[in-house]
């Protein structure tokens, strides 16, 4: 099985996206290999920015929709026929500054979806900016004398608007983003994937985590307390967490909403008799 | 027997359901009801009032012309007052203590108007326990206190000995009366609707509060959403999932979800956005009627792409074409737009809806002999390619919002775009030919004076052309224009006016532009407030001079 499609990739060579590219891809042809999922039913979802062309080099079903919008597009995927796997990949613009909303309200629907950001805190296909993820000082493009903004920890965010699955990989560390790919897979409900994405041309920062990351699992670390998860997602400096912060199983927002219709398969058209004879 | 009755007061006094209850009893009793609610932006107070029409013959449109007045206040009977007929009956709260009944009766103040239909049933000589079971049936636990107070109505009537009638019962059979918005949740469900998403937005949120209320016996959902945008994204997620879908919202609602609706285009997925015209431009006058997002519709969303924009006239079309919006959208994988208005969305009136009709959706489906392995975005001869929804065994269906090749992946290479771009052509050509077939527009009467308008002001328009030598042509879809059906019907009119609600006079431009012939008066009304079928009447008898 290869999922790769005859497409050129056109990235910058060694940029981060690779790593998380290539890093899912042998999760879901393991997982299809194995027929633990059915390829059909993977639908891939991405806004704009350079990570959004990655709908491009997977042969599966996608859906590279505009800047910001990745959310609710998984929602209404998965309302629509519960079968199929929704997977989003957002930038941390799409994430947190065009579609910072939604971003927030999928993950307290608990959207039985997953999302995965590409976090290089720069905008890469617009050439340079500073991001919601920027770190404070940043010189970017339209910072030239300094990010003025604090920046968003998406961890924490995602942690505070209770997703129910929130982790973090390195784009450097492919093996431990695959575990991590693969624990996301499993997850029932709302999952969120922070992955730190080195942008060799506009914010390259393989050196700077390669020295700070860490992996929770090589702690005594349990991502089973959400007080402890947060206080967690607090650390950022010397030392870079990464792995499963928090896990947790509650009911998803399609089994509330849907109430086991599948508005797929029931094709019937209602008689609308009994319903207008109300209004007589 | 046509006569017009008012009933104002505050707020929270009961007004449009009141007048909901009042139009049941006379649907019942065999004659034709309209309701119109005239109402602010606030919670307490204000001057709201709702008339309700009763009439023996068909009727279109709400009168603005009383024959009975109840004002529960006495600011809503001075703002209205001039409205009154000649020999109108009135009922103010000078003349009626109802606060002081409501408190001794230790009812509640939205109860009021059960006093009102007391009193009328008193005066139209209509059988109380005709009345009775009406109130019992519509108001269910709320029904004895309400036939407590619709008791001192009748009996406060008799006392006074107020002039009274004998109203016969009606031949008609009664009918299902129906808001706007209802008939519109019931068109999209009977063409096959299961995806409904909206953000709170008067006056299109009742079809959201309807079929929400209504969703398991419908057999859909129906969701709101943090804003409009996130609406059309989850509904064009289902939409690209196989599932049909839609968005209602008002004016500035569909501002956002411009992007959106161009996306649709883009990837040619089918999508019904209505949207409940409201005055604007911005927050405008929330709860009053306007025709003015015309321009929007047609224009809305970067880029170019094939859409189609159709507006109901009546609560019956706005039934039919909601359904058809949905064959449409499903078949030529663009957006629809249906552009409804307050005046139709939030007034009622006893229809004759075809309810049992089918829509059936035409999708044109992939077959893999015939075409092959699966392109999205394959080229044919009508510019529509097969669909084929995630989950299709062997399929992979890439849908991109960039220029893309047939088989979805990006590409901006120049022959790329023109490939697709001649392709979306062609879509909209075909959808243009289909629609030549069908001839979107309604025509009444003869004449060699024509009016031509869109939208609501049919009902004034049909009432007032009454009697006179002038043909009313309705265009009911805006996009494509039907200008070979208007052209054959102008052929021999010698003056043609135009009515719209709005400033811009944005539907006789387009008419204009369309047709290549001059509109000889413009009628313009751009208060908030329906066409009256008299006032378009004067206007119209002024140019037959
Ligand atoms: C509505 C809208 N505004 C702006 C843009 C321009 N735009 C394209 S990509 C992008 C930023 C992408 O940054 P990010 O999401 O971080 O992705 P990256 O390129 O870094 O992978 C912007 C602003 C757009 N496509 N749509
Ligand atoms: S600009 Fe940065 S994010 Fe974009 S492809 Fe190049 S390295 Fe990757
Ligand atoms: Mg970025």
């Amino acid at each position: 099985m290869n999922l790769a499609t005859d497409r050129k990739i056109q990235w910058c060579p060694g940029c981060g996206n690779f790593g998380i590219y290539n890093a899912l891809k042998s999760v879901l042809e393991k997982e299809i290999e194995e027929g633990s999922i059915k390829k059909e039913n993977i639908v891939l979802v991405s806004g704009i920015g350079c990570y959004g062309y990655i709908t491009n080099y997977y042969h599966l079903n996608s859906f590279h929709t505009i800047h910001g919008r990745v959310p609710p597009l998984l929602t209404g995927i998965k309302l629509a026929n519960p079968s199929l796997i929704p997977i989003g990949f957002v930038g941390d613009g799409d994430a947190f500054a065009e579609g910072m909303s939604h971003t927030i309200h999928i993950a307290r629907r608990n959207s039985n979806t997953k999302l995965i950001l590409h976090n290089n805190s720069v905008y890469g296909l617009t050439t340079g900016q500073f991001t919601p993820t920027s770190p404070k000082g940043f010189k970017s493009r339209s910072t030239p004398y300094g990010n003025p903004e604090n920046p968003i920890n998406p961890i924490t965010l995602m942690l505070v608007s209770q997703a129910t699955f929130v982790a973090r990989g390195f784009s450097g560390d492919i093996k431990h983003l695959q575990y991590i790919f693969e624990e996301m897979m499993k997850h029932k409900g709302f999952a969120f994937v922070e992955v730190l994405q080195p942008c060799v041309t506009f914010n390259n920062t393989y050196q700077y985590y390669k020295e700070r990351v860490y992996k929770l699992e090589d702690t005594d670390y349990k991502p089973n307390d959400f007080n402890v998860a947060l206080q967690k997602s607090l650390e950022w400096g010397e030392k870079i967490p990464t792995g499963i912060f928090f896990k947790n199983e509650l009911p998803t927002y399609e089994d509330l909403v849907l109430k086991e219709k599948n508005l797929f398969y029931e094709r019937n058209i209602p008689d609308l008799k009994d319903i207008v004879n109300e209004f007589v | 027997m046509d006569f017009s009755i008012f009933i104002g007061g505050q707020a929270g006094e009961g007004i449009k359901r009141g007048s909901m209850l009042i139009g049941k009893v006379f649907n019942r009793y065999g004659y034709h009801v309209f309701i119109m609610n005239d109402y602010g932006s606030i919670i307490r107070g204000g001057t709201d009032y709702s008339e309700i029409r009763v009439s023996t013959k068909e009727i279109h449109t709400s009168f603005n012309r009383f024959d009975y007045m109840f004002a529960f206040h006495m600011d809503v009977f001075e703002k209205y007052k001039d409205k009154a007929k000649e020999n109108c009956f009135t009922l103010t709260l000078n003349d009626f203590p109802y606060d002081e009944v409501i408190k001794k009766a230790d009812a509640e103040p939205f109860m009021k108007p059960s006093i009102v239909l007391g009193v009328l049933t008193f005066m139209l000589g209509i059988p109380q326990n005709f009345v009775e079971d009406v109130i019992e049936d519509d108001l269910g636990k709320n029904a004895p206190k309400n036939i407590e107070l619709f008791r001192i109505g009748f009996e406060y009537a008799r006392e006074k000995n107020f002039n009274n009638i004998h109203l016969i019962k009606g031949e008609k059979t009664p009918k299902p009366l129906l808001y706007g918005n209802d008939a519109i949740g019931l068109g999209a469900v009977r063409s096959g609707m299961k995806v409904y998403a909206a953000y709170p937005i008067t006056p299109s949120s009742t079809l959201l509060e309807f079929l929400a209320k209504n969703a398991d016996r419908l057999g859909i959902i129906a969701l709101q959403l943090e804003d409009e945008i996130a609406a059309i994204n989850l509904a064009l997620g289902s939409a690209y999932a196989g599932v049909p879908s839609m968005v209602g919202t008002s004016g500035a609602g569909l501002d956002l979800m411009g992007e959106t609706i161009s996306l649709a285009g883009a990837v040619e997925l089918p999508i019904v956005i209505l949207d409940v015209q409201r005055v604007g431009p911005s927050t405008g006058a929330p709860t009053y009627t306007e025709q003015s997002d015309l321009n929007l519709a047609l224009n809305i969303g970067h880029g170019e792409f094939p859409r189609i924009v159709l507006a109901p006239g009546d609560i019956e079309e706005a039934f039919e074409l909601t359904a058809k919006a949905f064959q449409f959208a499903l078949w030529y994988q663009t957006p629809v737009i249906v552009l409804s208005d307050k005046h139709i969305s939030e007034s009622a009136r006893t229809t004759d809806i075809p309810f049992s009709n089918n829509y059936p959706l035409m999708i044109k489906t992939y077959d893999k002999d015939f075409d092959g392995p699966y392109h999205r975005y394959k080229i044919t001869i009508d510019g529509i390619s097969p669909f084929a929804p995630p989950g299709t065994p062997d399929v992979i269906v890439h849908v991109n919002s960039t220029e893309h090749t047939e088989e979805g992946y990006s590409s901006s290479l120049p022959e790329t775009l023109v490939k697709m771009k001649e392709k979306r052509l062609l879509k909209m050509k075909t959808i243009e030919e289909d629609f030549k077939l069908m001839k979107f527009i309604n025509v009444f009467n003869e004449g060699d004076v024509a009016v031509v308008s869109f939208g609501s002001p049919k009902g004034a328009i049909l009432e007032a052309i009454e009697g006179f030598p002038i043909k009313f042509i309705q265009v009911v879809s805006l996009e494509p224009f039907p200008k070979e059906a208007v052209l054959e019907e102008i052929a021999h009119v010698k003056k043609i006016i135009s009515v719209e609600q709005n400033s811009f006079g944005q539907f006789a431009d387009l008419f204009e532009r369309k047709i290549g012939r001059n509109i000889d008066k413009r009628v313009l009304k751009y208060d908030g407030r329906p066409f009256s079928p008299w006032e378009l009447r004067s206007i119209f008898e002024e140019v037959l001079k």
